[in-house]
Order: C-alpha cells, then structure tokens, then sequence
C-alpha cells in the first residue's frame, strides 16, 4: 500500500502536457486516478512521473455540436450524471455512469480515465459501442478520430501512443429506447454481467437494435448475428431467449473467483432477454 | 454451584438502563479519538514486513545486502536471527507444540504471507523499498491445501518434529446418543461446511515500540485486543523480563477478535526496537490483514435423531477443522462448540468427535463468536430440514424442543449452564413482531407470479464470558488462563473526581460509555463527570488475561468496577461520617457529595472528603488508611473447574448466555442468484441492558458480520494455497448497500449470577445471522428442491444448485 517513489506534475496546456510526455519515457497520464493510484500503491504499476491533467479546462467540458454529444475526457463520472441534457438526450450514458463503483469513485473517476484504462468490465465500454462512440486524441501534430470499437485492443490495452491524450468523447444522436444493466456482486463491485441495449419499434416491430455486452475477454463486443434475428420482427420471448444463448454461447466471459464463464454467459442471457422483453414493451406494457 | 449473588440494582438505575449518547463519539468524528498510528516518538523510525510468496517453501538462502545498503535502513532482521534470539511460538489448547515455529519463518515459509524479513528505515515508504532489495532463495514444496491433503498417507509434513499434520483429536460421548438413533423414526445426516472467513476492523495492526534507556523498559503501543496476556507472551518469546514491558493500548479501531493474536507482531517489533536501538513503528497493510489471520474452513458430519412428532432426540457430530499452518489456536473451533451445541433445546444423547489438522493456510483467531455461528449454522439448519420432514413449521418445530422456562437454571449435557431464559416468549414475540403469518400467505401468492419469497427462522443462543476452561480438556494440568473474572480499578482524585481505567482496551463497543453509567450511578454523578481513562495501560492493575474479547464485558469487567466502587463508596461515606459526626448508614451519596439523609445541611463535598484521605490524614478516622484509590476484582461464581473422564466430560465454557430469535424474509431471483433482503427481525435477550442504543448498535452490526458469512465472505485459495483475496475488490464485505434495515427488540431476562443482572451482547447477531439467512433462502427456493449446507452461498453456487451444476 505504499507506492515506489515519484514525481508529480499538473499539467497546464497541451503543449505542457506534451514536452512532459517527450521528456519523460516513464511517465503516466494521471486522470481522476481511481485505478492507477490503488495500482501504484499495490506496486502493479510504478511510473516515476505522474502528468495530472484533471485541472486542464479543456478537457472538462461536456457540448452539443453537429448532432453529436462532446464529452471532454476530464468529465467525471458525476459530472455526467448531473448534467441534464445527457440525462435526456442520451439516457444510456448516464445510465452507464450512475452504475460506476460508488460515490467517491464517481466523484473522482473520469470518462476518459476510465476508457484509457480499458478494464474489461468496465461500465462504459458497452454503451459506447452500442452508442457508435468515436473518440478523438490529440497529439502534438493535430488530431484523430477513432472509434471506440478500435480502440480497446484488449485487456487494459489500447490504441493510445505515449505521446498521445484522449480529449473527447464523440456521441451520435440515436433514436429509440435505451438501457443499460449490470450485474454485480455487491453494489459498487465491477460487473460480472453487463449490457447495452438499444431498440426502436415501428409496426409492432423491433428496429436497430443494438446489444453489446461487457465483461469479455477482449473487453466489450457486440452481438452482430442476434441484432440480425431480431431486427424487423415481432417480439418472441421464445425466439429471443433461443437466440440469445446461441449468441452468448459463442463468447468469452472473463474468468475470476466471483463468477465463471458459465455463470456469466447464463447472467448475459438473462439480462438480456429481460431488458429486450422491457425496452420493446415499455410504453405498453405496465410494471410494478 | 454458588449461591447467586443479589442483583443490586436498587437506587442504581438514573443512568444504567438509559440510551445514553456515547461519550466516545464526538472525539471519534473529530479525529481526535488518539488511535496508535497517531502516536509518534522522536526519531521514528518505521518497519516494513518481508512475506513469502509461497504457502509452503525451504527457505534457502536469505540475502540483505542490498537492502542494507539502501540509504535510510538501518536494520534488517531475517528468520535465523529470530530462531537464535526467540523462542518458538507454543500451542494453547493442543496437547503437541511444534519446536520450529517462530514469530518469523526460519528455514521453512509455511504459509502464503509468512513473515520471512524485516526492515527498519526512516520512513515507511524507504522501509518498503527495501523490501524489494532483499533476495530470498526459495524451494517450493507441495502444499497442503485442505483436511484431505493433509491426511493422505504420503502427506508432506508440515512440522516434521510433530510426525503427523493431525494436531489434536477427541471425542466425546454425552448421554446414550445409540440409544436415541434406535429409537428415531426419522434420521438427518448432512455435511455441513464453511469456507474461511473473518473480521476485518478498519483499523489494521498497529505497534509502536521503543527501549527506554532512561527507566529501562520497553515501551509498547499496540491496538491490542488482549494486552493481559501479551506482555507475558512477548516477555517469553523475546527473553525480556515482564516487568520491564510497559504496554499501552490507545483507543482501537475495532476488534473482533481479529487482534487477539497481534503479540506475534508485538514481539517481532518489541525486538526489533531492542535491535536496532530506534522507536520503530509498524503498521499493518490492508493486503497484510486479509491475508491472516482468519476463521478456519471446517466441514462437519452432522446426524439427527428425531421422533414423528418432531422432538429431537439425540444428535452425532462429527468436525474436520483445517486448522492452517499455525497449532497456537488449533482445537479452539472445535473445543468452542461445547458450550452450544445442543442451542437452545432440550436435547440429552449426543456425541462429538473433532479432528483439527495443520494445513498451508494462514493462523486463525478467535474471530467473533469463534465456534458458535457454524455450531448454529449446522443445529438451525438440522432444525429446518428435520421440521421439513416430520412436516412441522419450522418455528413449530423449535417451540417443540425448545428448553422452558420452568427448566432454569439448566444444565446441559456437557455441563454448560444456562443461567436463565425465556426461549419460547423470545420467538413468539419475534414471530408476532415481524408479521411471520402474513408473509407466510404473500409468500404463496407471490409464488403464484413467479416470485420466491422465503422466510427464514433461527434461534441462537449467545453465550458470554468465556472461562476458557475447555482448555482443560485438551491439556494435561491446569491451563495458563482463565477467564471467569476481572479487576478494576476506581480512584476519587485529589479534586473529588471519580476517576476510572479501562481493564480491557476500548474497541469501538461502547465501554467507556457503559463504565460511565454504572459509576455515575454508584456516586450520584453524570456520566460524563465519571473520568474514564480510554487507554488501557499495563501499569494500571490487571488480570493476566485482561483484553475486550470473549463477550465479557457485561459480566466479570462490569462486576470487577461496581466491586471497586463500592469499596471506594464505603470509605468515602466512613469518611464522611466521621467528620459530619452522624452514622454511616443516615449518609447518602447526593451530586458529588455525602449527605445526611437527616439533616441536608450536613453535606461533605467530594473534595473535601478527597481534602482529608490524601492532604489532611489526621482528620481520617481512627485505623482508617489514607488515599482513596481502589484495586478489586470478581469471578462469576458459576465458574468451577471442569470434569473429564474419559468420553464424558462437564465444563461451563461460558458463564452467560443471552439468546435472540432471528426472523429474515428475502427474495431470490431464481434466474440469476440474488438475494434481495425484504425484512430482518431480530428479538434479543440479553438480561439487563446498560445502555439500549448501544446493544443495539452492536446487534446491528454483528447480524451485517452474520449476513456477510452467509453471503459474501469468503477467502478463495489457488491450487497453490495462494490466497486470491488480499484487497477489499475480491475479499467482500457486506456494505450498507447490502446490509438490510435491521429491527431490533429487546427481552430483559436479567442473569441471577452476574453483579448488575446484565449479560452479553456482543456476538449473538452474528451467532443466528447466517443460519437465518440461509433457510430464508432455502424457503425461498423450495420449488426448486435446493438445500444449503454450504457457506457462504453467492449468487453464482445459488444459481449452481438451482441449475443443478
């Protein structure tokens, strides 16, 4: 619980944050610091120069530019939630946050630190998939946009180089209704289950839907083939609970001491067809 | 038996009995509570703790040299030095000691987390640096992960002196337990089991130790649950003599029972202070603390005898405790279980037998309520699944067999003794109070939509001061300790004030608050003019197993302080009547002074009569001595020491017993394994209570202890005996998000053998928790035919046995 030694720096502008980068090889950008500081203090991860870019006030603004939803990487996670535009226009977003560790974690967490980490379970990577999230980094030189299914390569793995910064989080206007689940052991634990869902109707008929699930090896995925066998049908829990464990079946949960790959495909089944089963009948349908 | 002794409660009771706010509490939430990290001595220096990354290893070659040459260590002590400078640490309850086992591993690393090294640098975070710098050679060895492992014919030993890893074993035969299995019409057999588990105070170990040059003495602060005892151990292991260890407890940051083992910590810093010459300070990480001490996992074959009408006959036990690598508490989960093993029913034939078995897994602890939540775990669970098939209500099925009133004081079969109770009134009273019929008819309409509502009924008997006198059958002799009684010490100060010290560390359980009360009762004060000292220090007067441990408090430490006090009242009023001229018994102790009930203005104050004893001594009455500070102590006089012979055995393990009916409703998600809380009853008794809000705090948070056994806790072991669990991501507790609204009531069945009527309250919620919860949920379930025997069951074994996995 005590960290190797290191420097500290706060970042005051891009330009700042960049020659700190160049400078330093074995530095590391601190953002709200919810899993690099317990990693450092467990000694997973040792950087000697930490560059804090929580107080660059670029990178904290959450707009609404060009049909797209802006979120700067420094938002945290309770920034979002509190903000009621995103509470209206892009409920899965905050729905996604509000889901996130707990109070102190979302006080302190930030967007973009929580995309860079790239943990696999984490709460964001489904609704940014099922979003269509792109994410624009910036480096010395300029900028590039990537989307958010690009970026994660893997566990705690991503496309970002050294000398680059994520600055914002690009997010599409949808239609229809949106949801997102989680299934935890406690509250505020990392999911061992989690989905995104997106759904409209027309005619009595499901449309666009969009479903991708956490908590995977390779971090999020979504699930092209059962989108496919729901999509311009009527609603069959018969037909919807076939198809979800035959596209579940083929994917690889992680594996840990709280939940096997069994349990958690069974979990994804589970929560799937209860949240397809309400996003298609809400509106409709009365609930308790 | 001794006579019981009066309960003196007649003009005693402005305060006791009353919710008084805790006097502890503003300190606390002002940061100004003074725990033992907040101490600092000039010229700190700090330690850090090298650990094994093996459950099982030869230790080859140990080198220090580039953590010595690190600037700001000073000291580096390894494994061999200890074993040339200590001695081995010694069994309490086994007959057998292993004469290998120090407080630091030589030669061999038992464990996953067993010390290996130590280093004292300027600073903690240098002092881990360090850590890294040293090289340690190791040589894996095949590990012993469980009871089975370790049994195996060809099984590696892990202490090869000992030539078994079969530590102690017994049996006992109480009554015809053969004759009650013929005469059954029905027989339950049923492995029950847990996995290990424990406590886990956010206050972490803490010792702050440093030679005294000056007085010659070794100074101590530790957050020490049992510092009675320590300064013995520590005195023996390090070859210092006791009198010169000087240990001051400062306000603890819980206990649980989880710091009762700390003196193998407090002797490795007490000598590493002597060796390196410097105040070195030691603070536990939370990785640390999860990773020992625990509970031990244990398996239990259990048989029930029970008639067609649903009394319970007889019962035949059978426990496999892996004990971990450490034979210091081997025995202690089984021997525990005496005192309740029959709960709270009317049961006359039974047998037990016990195999404790050394493994790679870390020391346990007498973690709270030791042996007695499995023990109810296994007898609630038998109740439920016996009621089942002789088609019995479950709370039927216990008013069945429960013991009754008329029935007390009652002896149970190993010769525990129930002081008193009113077991029947306690679960009726629970039944009503939390609306038992009317769940019973939503839990079958709700069914009918799909939804599995279960209630969950358990009874558990709580038992209090521990005489430790089950020590008695596993040794030869009279053992080192008991526990069946306490001093205390009282003082009227220069200035009048009533002035007290804690005879057992204040842990978080509201003592200080409780002591105030009493006293302030005693000499007419308020509680918060009652000067109550929250250090416990060595040098104040204690017994040689002084700590808050055991739920004790109630009985032998309060008694110890009202002894004192009435001391102290006599000679304050002898005092007094010799000046005032008027008869003892026409004095009455009025707002900080003596009175005549007579004639109000004869009226000494508490500093005039203190003026006399300590300043003017020819103004004392004839023979009377000056200074009026008192030391006095108290047994319960229900203890007595045990018999044995052969298979049959009488001993009263602990001297009080509160006893509480636990009523849960929960709901499960049969498709994914949750457990959803609905409602939680708890109907306590535990004789007189000193102050409500309190025992009920401490009710509350042992039933969230009880529901994270039942639920949550667990610490998982690769195939290496590595513990997978060592932060609080993957070791967890229950937090307030999962811990339901809690009700608590109260039934006050005072005790006839304690000073004040009071019994314990610290364990009993979390004695029943874990049995209640579970046949909540087995009710739930019914349709799907589950059947818990295992704890703790998370959402992914519920699913498992659902889905039949």
């Amino acid at each position: 619980m005590y960290p190797k030694e290191f420097q500290y720096h706060r970042a005051t502008s891009f330009t700042d944050l960049f020659d700190f980068l160049e400078k330093h090889e074995e530095s590391r950008i601190l953002a709200g610091g919810q899993s690099l500081i317990p990693m450092m203090k467990l000694r997973i991860a040792s950087p000697r120069f930490l560059i804090d870019i929580r107080h660059m006030s670029d990178l904290k603004l959450i707009k609404y530019e060009e049909g797209k939803l802006k979120v700067g990487s420094m938002v945290t996670h309770s920034e979002l939630i509190e903000s009621q535009f995103v509470n209206e226009k892009f409920p899965l977003l905050s729905q996604a946050a509000s889901s996130i560790g707990d109070l102190q974690v979302r006080t302190l967490g930030t967007v973009g630190g929580s995309i860079c980490h790239a943990d696999p379970s984490a709460d964001y990577l489904p609704a940014l998939v099922v979003l269509r999230a792109e994410l624009k980094i910036r480096n010395r030189k300029g900028t590039r946009i990537v989307p958010v299914m690009d970026f994660i390569k893997g566990a705690l793995t991503t496309d970002l180089d050294h000398s680059e910064v994520l600055e914002e989080v690009l997010i599409p206007s949808y239609k229809g209704r949106s949801m997102y689940e989680k299934f935890s052991i406690r509250k505020a634990d990392f999911s061992i289950a989690n989905v995104a869902a997106i759904l409209d109707t027309l005619n009595s008929k499901i449309r666009d839907v969009r479903i991708a699930v956490g908590s995977q090896e390779e971090g999020a995925v979504e699930l092209f083939e059962l989108e496919q066998a729901l999509n311009d049908k009527e609603f069959s829990l018969e037909a919807l609970e076939a198809a979800a464990k035959e596209a579940v079946g083929k994917l690889n949960p992680l594996d840990d001491i709280q939940g096997s790959p069994d349990y958690r495909r069974h979990l994804i089944v589970t929560l799937i067809v209860r949240m397809t089963d309400d996003l298609y009948h809400s509106g409709r349908k009365n609930y308790d | 038996m001794q006579e019981a002794v009066q309960i003196q409660d007649t003009g005693r009771t402005k305060y006791m009995g009353k919710p008084v706010t805790r006097l502890e509490d503003l300190k606390i939430i002002r940061g100004k509570a003074g725990y033992t990290d907040d101490i600092d001595f000039a010229d700190q220096h700090h330690v850090a703790i090298l650990r094994s990354p093996y459950a099982h290893a030869k230790i080859i070659h140990i080198d220090i040299s580039k953590a010595l040459s690190l600037p700001g260590v000073t000291y580096v002590l390894t494994g061999d030095v200890v074993a040339s400078l200590t001695k081995p640490v010694t069994s309490r309850a086994a007959a057998v000691s292993p004469t290998s086992h120090y407080i630091m591993a030589s030669k061999k690393a038992r464990y996953f987390g067993e010390p290996v090294a130590a280093v004292v640098a300027v600073s903690k975070y240098i002092a881990h640096d360090a850590l890294d710098l040293i090289d340690v050679d190791y040589e894996p060895l095949p590990t012993l992960n469980t009871v089975q492992d370790a049994l195996k014919p060809d099984a590696p030993l892990l202490y090869d002196e000992i030539g078994t890893n079969l530590i102690q074993e017994d049996e006992f035969i109480f009554g015809d337990p053969e004759k009650a299995f013929k005469d059954a019409a029905h027989v339950v057999k049923e492995r029950f089991s847990t996995g290990r588990y424990s406590s886990t105070p956010l206050e972490p170990y803490v010792i702050n130790a440093k030679y005294d040059e000056v007085r010659d003495e070794l100074l101590i602060y530790a957050n020490d649950q049992q510092p009675g005892r320590t300064t013995q151990s520590v005195a023996r292991i390090i070859n210092f003599p006791v009198s010169k260890i000087r240990l001051i407890v400062p306000v603890v940051g819980g206990g649980f029972g989880n710091k009762l083992v700390i003196w193998q910590y407090v002797s490795l810093i007490g000598l590493l202070a002597l060796l390196s010459k410097k105040p070195v300070k030691w603070v536990q990480t939370r990785s640390e603390s999860l990773i020992a001490p625990h509970r031990p996992s244990e398996y239990l074959d259990a048989e029930l005898a029970v008639s067609s009408d649903g009394k319970i006959l007889g019962m035949r036990f059978e426990d496999y405790l892996a004990d971990g690598n450490w034979p210091f508490n081997t025995a202690l989960y089984a021997l525990g279980k005496l005192g309740v093993m029959s709960g709270l029913y009317n049961i006359k034939d039974y047998s037990f037998k016990y195999h404790c078995v050394a493994t790679n897994e870390p020391p346990i602890v007498q973690d709270r309520g030791v042996a007695k939540p499995f023990m109810t775990f296994v007898i609630e669970r038998l109740v439920n699944i016996a009621a089942k098939i002789v088609r019995l209500d479950p709370a039927e099925m216990r008013f069945a067999n429960f013991i009754s009133p008329k029935q007390m004081p009652y002896t149970t079969p190993t010769g525990e003794y129930y002081e008193s109770g009113n077991y029947p009134e306690v679960l009726k009273t629970a039944l009503r109070e939390s609306g038992y019929p009317e769940w019973k008819k939503k839990q079958e309409a709700l069914r009918k939509q799909g939804r599995y509502i279960g209630i969950g009924v358990a009874c558990g008997l709580e038992p209090g001061t521990s005489s430790l006198s089950y020590y008695y059958l596993s040794k030869k002799g009279t053992p080192e300790f008991n526990g069946s009684g306490q001093i205390a010490t009282v003082e009227m100060t220069f200035d009048g004030t009533i002035r007290t010290y804690m005879n057992g560390p204040e842990i978080g359980t509201g003592h200080v608050t409780s002591i105030a009360q009493v006293l302030a009762d005693i000499f007419g004060l308020k509680p918060e003019d009652v000067m109550v000292d929250p250090y416990y220090e060595s040098s104040v007067g204690h017994l040689g197993y002084a700590g808050t441990y055991g739920n004790g408090f109630q009985d032998v430490y309060l008694g110890a302080y009202v002894r004192a006090s009435d001391i102290l009242k006599s000679k304050l009023l002898r005092i007094a009547s010799y000046q005032l001229k008027t008869e003892s018994s026409n004095l009455e102790i009025v707002d900080g002074g003596v009175q005549s009930i007579l004639d109000v203005k004869k009226r000494m104050t508490f500093a005039e009569i203190a003026a006399i004893a300590y300043n003017k001594l020819l103004l004392l009455p004839p023979g009377e001595e000056p200074g009026l500070k008192v030391v006095a102590g108290y047994i319960n006089p229900t203890s007595t020491i045990p018999y044995r012979s052969g298979t049959d055995a009488k001993l009263r393990v602990q001297l009080t017993h509160s006893n509480s009916s636990h009523v849960v409703v929960v709901e499960v998600d049969p498709k994914t394994g949750r457990t959803k809380f609905l409602s939680y009853l708890v109907v306590h008794d535990a004789g007189r209570i000193i102050n409500p809000k309190t025992s009920e705090s401490l009710v509350i948070g042992c039933v969230a202890a009880g529901i994270g056994q039942a639920l949550y806790e667990r610490f998982t072991y690769d195939e290496n005996c590595i513990n997978l669990c060592t932060t609080f991501a993957e070791y967890l507790k229950p937090t307030s998000l999962e811990v339901p609204d809690i009700q608590v009531q109260n039934l006050e069945t005072p005790a006839p053998n304690t000073v004040l009527g009071t019994k314990n309250v610290g364990e009993g919620g979390a004695i029943a928790s874990p049995a209640a919860v579970t046949n909540a949920i087995e009710d739930a379930l019914e349709p799907f035919n589950v059947k818990i025997t295992e704890l703790p069951v998370s959402p992914r074994r519920l699913w498992e046995m659902i889905s039949k996995k």
